[in-house]
């Protein structure tokens, strides 16, 4: 009778373990091993976002610095330009004289009668403070008659909606 | 012979073999709870995945659009300056050139271009223009020539053609 009870409670014992092993080898180890590979990847995936937040935002930093630093040229430039403004602009410089504002393809032709030399230098240099980008371009003529000065010159407006200037 | 009490039920499953079936399923069953849970875990790690992923694209997709901001701006800043630069070097170049024309020498026409300086005016005398202006012009240009032409008893007009070479980078 005893020998019977210890053969039975091995063999339940058995079937235990038996089960027990089964259900480790087939379902729980492979669920673990996968829980702890993507708990790795997760963490990795985790520290490249958070590296590229931190990129991102030293970025926007150079962004706004860049923008702040060069603020007055970036303005010229993405500001749309209004060729009535420029040559009001143009011919509030030259107040005695005569200027007239003409556009040739992208560029826009500038014809000015002027009273003495000093208003060419006046001229170019007041283009440097118009709210847009202003480039002189070649050829740039001075004729000196007796009775007037003539200057004829090119320019280039620098402009987002224009393209012009960039990759000169 | 006969007994006084009940016989008692004979189960073909006995007490002792109902206790340890019921362990081993109730730890059966534990484990598949354990490894559900797990399953869940891995499930919610996966989603989570996902979306870091695309959270970590837009970052990305975000991170190139700002430097392409950037190098917008270092251009439109590089094209301000360069164009300041031009209309600059012209001023001081046409400024230059006024000042080193003597009193004695007329001025009727200039012709700029970036590589070359056409002048056109009237002279007392061509040594006059050899003496004062055209030294300064040799030295400022690569090339420098001029023709004469008698205007009248004291007067010659000059077409001056002044040339630089250009830097190997601009060719």
């Amino acid at each position: 009778m005893k020998n019977n009870f210890l053969i039975k409670n091995i063999m339940f014992l058995l079937l235990f373990l038996v089960v027990l092993v089964i259900f480790l080898v087939i379902y729980i180890i492979p669920e673990l091993k996968e829980y702890k590979t993507k708990q790795a990847i997760l963490k990795k995936s985790e520290k490249i976002y958070f590296k590229n937040i931190k990129s991102l935002k030293s970025l926007e930093k150079e962004r706004d610095l860049t923008y702040k630093k060069y603020q007055k040229n970036i303005e010229k430039y993405n500001k749309n330009f209004d060729i009535e403004n420029f040559k009001s602009y143009m011919k509030s410089i030259l107040k005695d004289s005569t200027i007239e504002v003409t556009k040739e393809k992208d560029k826009l032709n500038i014809k000015a009668t002027i009273n003495d030399k000093e208003e060419i230098y006046t001229l170019l240099e007041k283009l440097n403070r118009y709210t847009n980008i202003v480039k002189v371009d070649f050829p740039f003529e001075y004729k000196n008659s007796k009775s007037n000065k003539n200057i004829t010159f090119y320019v280039t407006i620098c402009n987002k909606k224009l393209k012009n200037c960039l990759n000169k | 012979m006969y007994s006084f009490i009940k016989p008692r039920k004979k189960y073909s499953i006995d007490t002792f073999t109902y206790l340890w079936l019921g362990f081993t399923v109730i730890v059966a069953i534990l484990l598949i709870v354990v490894g559900l849970y797990i399953d869940n875990k891995n499930n919610l790690f996966e989603s989570d995945l996902k979306a870091l992923k695309e959270k970590n694209l837009k970052v990305v997709q975000k991170q190139k659009e700002i430097k392409q901001k950037i190098k917008e701006y270092l251009k439109e800043e590089r094209a301000g300056k360069s164009a300041y630069k031009i209309n600059t070097s012209l001023k001081n170049g046409i400024k230059n050139l006024f000042s080193l024309v003597p009193n004695q020498i007329k001025i009727n026409k200039l012709y700029l271009t970036k590589y070359k300086v056409d002048i056109y005016g009237e002279t007392d005398s061509p040594k006059t223009y050899k003496l004062l202006l055209e030294p300064p012009l040799k030295s400022i240009f690569d090339k420098s020539k001029v023709g004469f032409t008698k205007k009248d008893e004291n007067k010659y007009i000059f077409s001056s053609y002044n040339t630089i070479k250009r830097s190997e980078h601009e060719k």
